[in-house]
């Protein structure tokens, strides 16, 4: 029952290529213009030319270090800011605000602030990371309340302490939803990575190739970054829930 | 264990209304009454959870056995047991209170790997291990099948014959209550309508009604 489940879950999220595909074939002979929209099998002959350049896996790599690190900075920090919450009276109402300034900052506006601050390799990292914090601390803070109305008379009856607390109950106990969040939350964060990395014309990066594309008209190579940076995305989701398969053992 | 002048009020109702309430030590009381009668608000208010006007003395440090097992997915039988108990306690000692419960060889087993009633064992294992001088049951055989409910009722009367502990014991179940206590307090509406002493000794057979539970049902009624 299982098998066919996934099995019929396949065939829609193939049919849903199938669509897109066809979607851009449709466009592609409507506009009928190779510098205003390349063909799908254009774009797909750029992507494996620039997967056979050196460049490409430099900038390939430059832009999936900054958005690891935006993103391990973000899960560390949302996470623990979170527990902080979710502990002690009053810090929620106190990080409220803040949260919510964060997650309506105007990111491009951001991104132009901190470029001048920092540099164009560091600005989309904390871009992103300032993208990400808000959607990681909401994730685990929801985690911990469903955690917590679950289980929270145990913790009280029993009088455990909050480090004991925090360490082998709400960071574990929490993990699963968090973690099955974070492929989501990687991907979007890969994003704004790479539309920082655009605005910044960073060096050795995804964006900047864009950039670069993108100032001599060069539309499949434009394109086929974009699709690499789709499929990245995908792929960062798949390892998030591959990650949270082999790490939670348990269930409840 | 006394309770004095306790009084429980949410808005305008009054949930618990009890002028006083002694309850000896070394003793198991049971506390009947239905749906909203106050039990389960009691417990809270000894244990501390609840805040309420009067007082309570000679509670001392409290354990608790809930009605669902209440053990934590994510830990083994044995960390299930450890978790609870303050830093540096011995670990053997965790281990024959599983052996105690007949869950021996079962100590690194998650719940999801133990049975319903091993589940519930692990957790009387808890609350009789946890340093305590008073234990608080609440209902803890109620949502079990009737056979489960003889061997867990029979392994709550032996370890409390090695403890000989306080244990007050919320429950709806009079044949429960006559089974397990020497005492039985009925709640009616936040007050106090019947406080008798159930006679004979524990254990008690499971099988045959005892002469308490007309009385008990009476007096819910």
């Amino acid at each position: 029952m299982k098998r066919f489940k996934i099995q019929k879950n396949f065939i829609f999220s193939l049919f849903s290529v199938v669509f897109l595909w066809l979607f851009w074939l449709i466009a592609y002979f409507i506009v009928r213009n190779d510098y205003l929209l390349p063909s799908v099998w254009d774009t797909l002959r750029e992507t494996g030319r620039l997967m056979g350049t050196g460049e490409f896996w430099r900038a390939f790599g430059g832009t999936l270090l900054r958005t690891l690190v935006a993103f391990v900075l973000s899960l560390v920090s949302g996470t623990g800011l979170a527990v902080t919450a979710r502990l002690f009276t009053g810090v929620r109402a106190f990080f409220a605000p803040i949260v919510s300034v964060l997650r309506s900052l105007p990111t491009v506006a951001v991104i132009l602030v901190i470029l001048l601050w920092t540099s164009p390799a560091v600005a989309p990292v904390i871009v992103s990371m300032l993208v990400l914090l808000p959607a990681v601390y909401s994730a685990a803070l929801s985690a911990f309340d469903e955690v917590q109305e679950e289980y929270g008379e145990l913790i009280r009856a029993f009088r455990v302490g909050k480090a004991r607390s925090a360490v082998k109950f709400y960071l574990p106990l929490a993990a699963p939803p968090v973690l099955g969040q974070a492929g989501g939350i990687f991907s979007l964060g890969l994003k704004i990575t790479v539309s920082g990395e655009v605005l910044a014309s960073t060096y050795r990066s995804l964006g900047g190739m864009m950039q670069e594309a993108k100032m001599y008209v060069q539309m499949p190579a434009l394109l086929a970054l974009t699709l690499v940076t789709v499929l990245t995305g995908f792929l960062l989701e798949g390892l998030c829930r591959l990650a949270c398969r082999l790490l939670v053992r348990w269930r409840r | 264990m006394k309770l004095t002048s306790i009084q429980k009020r949410y808005g305008d109702a009054v949930a618990l209304e009890i002028p006083e309430l002694e309850l000896k030590t070394g003793e198991i009381t049971a506390v009947l009454g239905e749906s909203g009668a106050g039990k389960s608000t009691l417990l809270g208010i000894i244990s501390g959870m609840i805040p309420a006007e009067g007082s309570t003395e000679g509670v001392g440090k409290v354990s608790y056995l809930f009605q669902s097992a209440k053990l934590l997915p994510n830990l083994n039988a044995l960390q299930n047991l450890l978790f609870v108990l303050p830093k540096g306690s011995d670990e053997e000692k965790a281990r024959e209170m599983l052996a105690r419960v007949g869950l021996q060889g079962k100590e690194g087993r998650y719940p999801h790997e133990l049975s319903g009633g091993e589940k519930q064992r692990v957790a009387v294992a808890r609350a009789f291990l946890f340093p305590h001088d008073t234990l608080l049951m609440d209902e803890p055989f109620s949502a079990i099948d009737l056979s489960l409910k003889k061997s867990l009722v029979e392994l709550v009367v032996s370890l409390w014959q090695e403890t000989h502990d306080t244990v007050v014991f919320v429950t709806h179940d009079v044949h429960e209550a006559a089974l397990l206590s020497h005492r039985a307090v009925v709640l009616k509406g936040g007050r106090v309508v019947a406080d008798f002493p159930v006679a004979g000794e524990l254990p008690r057979d499971f099988f045959n009604r005892h002469s308490a539970e007309s009385e008990l049902v009476r007096a819910l009624v």
